[in-house]
């Protein structure tokens, strides 16, 4: 009843209204009925103010606009009436009509989540369409902090609108684009840039006391560059970690679940060993404790090392909460780091010799994809490293140095049979020289003896 | 001496003579006899190719041991070749690389045929067997190159059995024809098989008994205007002793490719790696996927090349007609032109020119231009002055042999055929070299 009953008719209008700008108006077709509130306010006669024009201005980006709807499907009121009446404008925006106009900040979530937490109505244009943003809105620290009077948070507009002043500007509603366009700001790329909007902005959080610096941290990390130039959607950006409608940051002890949505087998690792209790107890965030969480860079063997890591790493290692040397702990460690730096080295030799051998014209194919195997084996290894135990690594290893071993070998073989051909070769042409030499004798032979036949054939004959 | 009587003949020797004949074979190899005068060289290349053929043969029997035809099976069945198999990798690096050496050996032996007139009355049939055979021979490369069944050669054969398409009204039944379908599958490989392992030997062992039948007949032909030297040579033993140095000294060639290519720089084994590449023929690359984009700047193998890059530079439209179907159906006509040579060229038998001979030099004029035309656009679209050289040179040498022709007067052989020939090889030429260089 709210939106159905004139939808056609302004979508129709609204249609006549974006193809008249790109084609010409075909000489039979009627004039399409246009929604009074699109023809008043793109009129400037009618509407001076720009800003009051801006909403029909934009609506051809507007998700909204592409999928049917028009002003009153939101803002009601009716957009039947006749411009030409003195009361045209009354008529339109009577609330008894359900015109509520712009809607204040507070009441954001609730005016969008009139069709977007309505799954009858939201399966009309995805029938997998989510709608719980409000709901799950109202349980994040935004949301809490909205419904406390606080009208600086974030509500849907702040990252879905367009902020087209820069990047401090306030949002405006229309020219919503589809979280797919790389053109909005909620889509994978975009999202660090728009959470950092406010939350990279120390004079805007400061009576938060919160940091401001995770997305200058995000920027370095291992996520961002598996995103940005790995172009890999699917790595995490904020709303991955911290949720998008309902974010919030992660509580200690749900870290290790955080992290295990795409880090499923280390995250299980971790709550297998012993480990997990410990850190429960110290109420240490598991994962973060050693990776780090925005600036996260990629783990190496090094944190598994004896020894301090450089200055300024993202990361720490053993070596943070057992520097004493004396420590068990360590000792698997170190034992650990030289069981995956021992198998890593035996890729890294068994892989040389295969380009070389390559690079000599042999087939190694079959080497390489074997080798494959070990660096398989070496992965499997640092995630068992999540067991904190040594025998399992070792295990992981030896099967990968197997592998490595044979790869290795198939390599030397290969260089080996390179040589060994250029020695047959070198034999062979010496075989052939001295065949040719035997021919080219017996040649000069059978010559003369022809020649001396000819010269008394015609004599004895 | 001469008259002293024959040796007594083991019971094993006699054993076969009365059961072989092997007596008559003797008696045919001591008549048997080659003309010895300026241009006798060019009779080895004869041998030279029935050599390496016989090496395709022994080769391709051995690599038939393990080799498995079909999509899921071939590339991994030449893998194990190669690394698994002993001397697996001799045996298809000499079955690649002596194909290539056989077509280069077979254009040498036809167009030293072709230039000497060799085929002229009564050896016509001979010409057209041995014309035959280098069609068949063109059409194992084809066939053969398909057979690994790598990116390469998927892609190169996807795009060579396209060309036919352009044959007005039976060109798309052929190319579903070749291919066993719309596209290059599975099924054109068992096709290509059969045609490499069945087909084509068929044809070879007709055409080739046929052939050496007619040499036999016939012997070796003199040119018009050749002095003999002396009296003709014993072919056995005198010139097989000549052709046995050639054929050793060609395996020496042959395996020496085969064990540097892989690592000699190019040019390293010059002149055969300005016409081919033999680092590609020897590397096995990727398994063919016919999702994958085609391999960057593919070409066909070098003998069709010239081929390629003609249609390649033809317009799309030439005089209101599809510039493909006229590329194709002009190189149709040189195919036909080629087998009746000899039925063609009349002045080379000292008769008297007729309509056909008068064609062949208006056709040898109009190609000319064509010719000069096309080196002319090689240098100004490619800066290629190659192609104007070849283009100039002949043009140049078209117009020469007319005017000799018009001062040599009747009953002396026309010069106009061999014009044709040179032209042809300055086409194959020019084209050959834009071809490797763009």
């Amino acid at each position: 009843m709210r939106r159905a009953a004139l939808l056609p008719l302004l979508f129709a209008a609204l249609a006549g209204r974006l193809a008249g700008q790109a084609a010409p108006v075909q000489d039979a077709a009627p004039p399409a009925p246009v929604s009074a509130c699109v023809a008043c306010h793109s009129d400037p006669a009618r509407v001076p103010q720009p800003s009051a024009r801006e909403p029909v201005a934009n609506l051809a980006d507007d998700i909204h606009g592409q999928r049917g709807l028009s002003c009153h499907d939101c803002h009601g009121g009716r957009a039947d009436v006749d411009l030409t009446a003195p009361d045209a404008a009354a008529r339109a925006h009577d609330a008894a009509a359900g015109y509520v106009g712009r809607p204040a900040p507070s009441a954001g979530p609730a005016f969008c989540g009139r069709c977007h937490s309505d799954p009858a109505y939201m399966s009309r244009f995805n029938p997998d369409a989510r709608v719980d943003q409000e709901t799950r809105y109202h349980t994040s620290v935004h949301g809490e902090r909205l419904a406390a009077g606080d009208t600086q948070v974030a509500s849907c507009i702040s990252c879905h609108g367009r902020h087209p002043g820069g990047e401090k500007s306030a949002a405006l509603a229309h020219g919503i684009r589809a979280v797919a366009d790389p053109q909005s700001p909620v889509h994978p790329l975009n999202v660090a840039a728009t959470c950092a909007r406010c939350h990279g902005d120390a004079e805007y959080m400061a009576e938060y006391g919160i940091p401001t610096n995770q997305h200058e941290q995000y920027q370095q990390s291992v996520h961002r560059a598996a995103l940005v130039e790995k172009e890999d959607l699917s790595a995490p950006t904020c709303n991955d970690c911290h949720g998008n409608h309902g974010a919030r940051p992660p509580e200690v002890e749900s870290m290790a679940f955080v992290c295990g949505t795409c880090h499923a087998k280390q995250a299980e690792l971790f709550r297998q060993s012993t480990m997990k209790l410990a850190f429960d107890e110290a109420e240490m965030g598991e994962c973060i404790v050693c990776h780090g969480n925005h600036g996260i860079v990629a783990p190496t063997d090094e944190l598994l090392f004896h020894e301090p890591l450089a200055e300024g790493a993202a990361t720490t290692g053993c070596y943070t909460c057992h520097p004493d040397a004396t420590d068990a702990a360590l000792a698997i460690s170190t034992a650990v780091h030289g069981d995956l730096g021992g198998l890593q080295a035996r890729i890294g030799e068994a892989r040389a010799v295969l380009a070389d051998a390559s690079a000599k014209g042999m087939p190694v194919a079959e080497a390489e994809y074997e080798l494959a195997g070990a660096t398989d084996a070496l992965v499997e290894a640092r995630a068992l490293v999540h067991l904190f135990r040594r025998e399992p690594v070792d295990e992981a290893c030896a099967r990968g140095t197997k592998v490595a071993d044979s790869a290795l070998a198939q390599g030397h073989a290969a260089i080996g049979a390179f040589y060994f051909r250029h020695r047959w070769l070198a034999v062979s042409l010496l075989g052939i020289a001295f065949v040719i030499l035997s021919l080219w004798l017996k040649l000069r032979q059978v010559d003369r003896r022809w020649r001396a036949s000819e010269m008394s054939g015609p004599a004895s004959g | 001496m001469t008259s002293s009587s024959p040796a007594p003949e083991s019971p094993f020797r006699r054993f076969l003579d009365e059961r072989l004949g092997l007596a008559s074979l003797r008696e045919l190899l001591g008549h048997k006899t080659v003309p010895q005068h300026k241009h006798a060289f060019w009779y080895v290349w004869g041998g030279m190719v029935l050599f390496l053929f016989l090496v395709q043969v022994a080769t391709g029997i051995l690599l038939l041991l393990y080799y498995r035809p079909g999509a899921g099976e071939a590339y991994e069945s030449v893998q194990f070749i190669v690394t698994r198999v002993s001397w697996g990798w001799l045996v298809r690096s000499l079955h690649s690389i002596s194909a290539n050496l056989l077509m280069l050996a077979l254009m040498v032996h036809l167009a030293s045929v072709f230039f000497l007139r060799a085929y002229r009355r009564p050896r016509e049939l001979t010409w057209v067997t041995g014309v035959g055979l280098f069609f068949v021979f063109i059409t194992f490369g084809f066939s053969g190159y398909l057979l690994p069944w790598n990116q390469l050669a998927f892609f190169a054969t996807s795009v060579g059995t396209e060309v036919p398409r352009a044959i007005p009204w039976v060109g798309p039944f052929l190319v579903k024809l070749i291919r066993g379908g719309p596209d290059v599958t599975g099924a054109t490989l068992s096709r290509f098989y059969g045609l490499h392992v069945a087909i084509l030997p068929a044809l070879t062992t007709l055409l080739l008994g046929a052939h050496l039948y007619l040499v036999q007949r016939h012997g070796m032909s003199v040119p018009r205007d050749a002095q003999e030297k002396g009296p003709p040579m014993p072919f056995y033993p005198n010139f097989l002793l000549r052709d046995m140095i050639g054929w050793f000294v060609a395996l020496g060639v042959l395996i020496t490719i085969i064990v540097l290519a892989p690592t000699a720089p190019m040019g390293a084994l010059f002149p055969f790696d300005v016409l081919f590449d033999p680092k590609h023929l020897l590397e096995l690359g990727t398994k063919a996927d016919p999702f994958a984009s085609a391999p960057e700047g593919i070409k066909p193998e070098w003998s069709f090349l010239f081929m390629y890059q003609t249609l390649k530079l033809l317009p799309a439209k030439l005089a209101g007609l599809d510039g493909e179907m006229v590329g194709v159906l002009c190189f149709g006509a040189g195919a036909l032109v080629l087998v009746l040579v000899p039925f063609l060229d009349r002045g080379a038998s000292g008769l008297r020119p007729n309509a056909f001979s008068r064609l062949g030099g208006a056709a040898v004029v109009l190609i000319g231009l064509v010719m000069a035309g096309l080196g002319t656009w090689s240098m100004v679209v490619l800066g290629q002055p190659l192609g104007v050289a070849g283009g100039v040179l002949a043009a140049t040498w078209i117009v020469v042999s007319v005017l000799l022709d018009l001062r040599r007067g009747a009953g002396r052989p026309s010069l106009l055929f061999p014009s044709l020939g040179w032209l042809a090889v300055a086409f194959i030429v020019v084209m050959t070299a834009i071809g490797r260089i763009t």
